[in-house]
């Protein structure tokens, strides 16, 4: 007995290819919408979105705007499509679904991009905040008052009083009359006294011609 | 092969293809062109002209005629489509109901 076995028709091996293909389908021609019927449906967003930009010259909303109804119920949510269904009716306006896919992933877009850019200032302002409140290295270094000891202009030693105001009262101080007298009766009492005196007492080193030697021996033979 | 055997398929480019009657007559579309009494010259002469169909379109549909025969007697192998010629030759198959 022969037994004849049905063979796959060449349509449905080609169907079967293209399906197989679908990520590689650009420009569909001419292709029957009955046969666009059995393979476009297995294509994703963005496929579909291709094939239907590749195709030029030609309409594919029969086929494709069903497609595009559940494309955009499942990335939207079926309540958004019902209210844009609601929508177009009150208005009297018919969009086709893709179209409508596409404005709502704008509008999705925007806002995303919105609450990015509100995150990103946040963080700015964050950062600020904290750099401000850093202890920042400076390039000036503040004068040591220790140092300026010797420095004074008038010759005064004002290196312990701090404020400038005060620096200013004692210096005019020191050089008021009576200061100046009691610092001249200081320094003579140094001299009668040579023993007292911070300077070496040349009388203890015998040289004969040096000049500053004898220099040094007159104020010890003014004895009283 | 016996001429009345054969059929000659032509394509666009007007490359001529000789094949098995059997074979031809798998696409509907040919067998009534070939058995409808009288009315299509082609039944005459033994001969189809394609002037939609392009020479590596039809050079692939005639494969698949042969393959057909060869898969209805039992031997089931697979048959290979290279995805470029994937649209067009549904196309054409389509209008061959085949």
């Amino acid at each position: 007995m022969h037994l004849k076995r049905k063979v796959p028709s060449l349509v449905d091996l080609c169907v079967r290819t293209a399906i197989d293909n679908v990520r590689y389908l650009g420009d569909v021609g001419e292709t029957d919408l009955d046969l666009l019927e059995h393979i476009l449906p297995h294509c994703t967003v963005d496929q579909l979105m291709h094939i239907e930009n590749s195709t030029v010259g030609r309409d594919l909303s029969p086929v494709t705007d069903k497609l595009w109804k559940k494309f955009y119920e499942k990335q939207f949510g079926t309540e958004n499509a019902n209210l844009v269904m609601k929508r177009m009716k009150q208005n009297n306006a018919s969009f086709k679904w893709v179209k409508l896919y596409e404005a709502k992933l704008k509008d999705v877009e925007e806002a995303q991009n919105k609450s990015l850019d509100r995150i990103r200032q946040l963080y700015k302002k964050e950062d600020a905040r904290r750099q401000s409140r850093q202890v920042q290295l400076c390039s000036k270094v503040p004068p040591n008052n220790k140092r300026s000891y010797w420095g004074n202009g008038p010759g005064y030693n004002v290196s312990n009083v701090k404020s400038n105001l005060m620096k200013k009262a004692k210096i005019e101080f020191l050089k008021s009359q009576e200061v100046r007298n009691m610092a001249a009766v200081k320094k003579n009492a140094i001299q009668r006294h040579p023993c007292v005196s911070p300077f070496k007492s040349p009388s203890g080193i015998p040289s004969k011609g040096s000049a500053s030697t004898s220099k040094q021996v007159k104020p010890s033979e003014r004895r009283f | 092969m016996r001429k009345e055997d054969t059929v000659k398929l032509i394509s666009a480019e007007g490359f001529e293809f000789v094949i098995d009657k059997r074979a031809a007559m798998v696409s509907q579309t040919i067998r009534n062109m070939l058995t409808s009494p009288g009315s299509f010259a082609e039944t005459q002469l033994g001969e189809v002209r394609f002037p939609e169909i392009s020479t590596t379109i039809l050079e692939k549909i005639c494969q698949y005629f042969y393959w057909s025969l060869q898969y209805a007697s039992g031997k089931e192998t697979e048959f290979h489509i290279e995805p470029e010629l994937t649209l067009e030759l549904m196309m054409a198959a389509n209008y061959l109901h085949t």
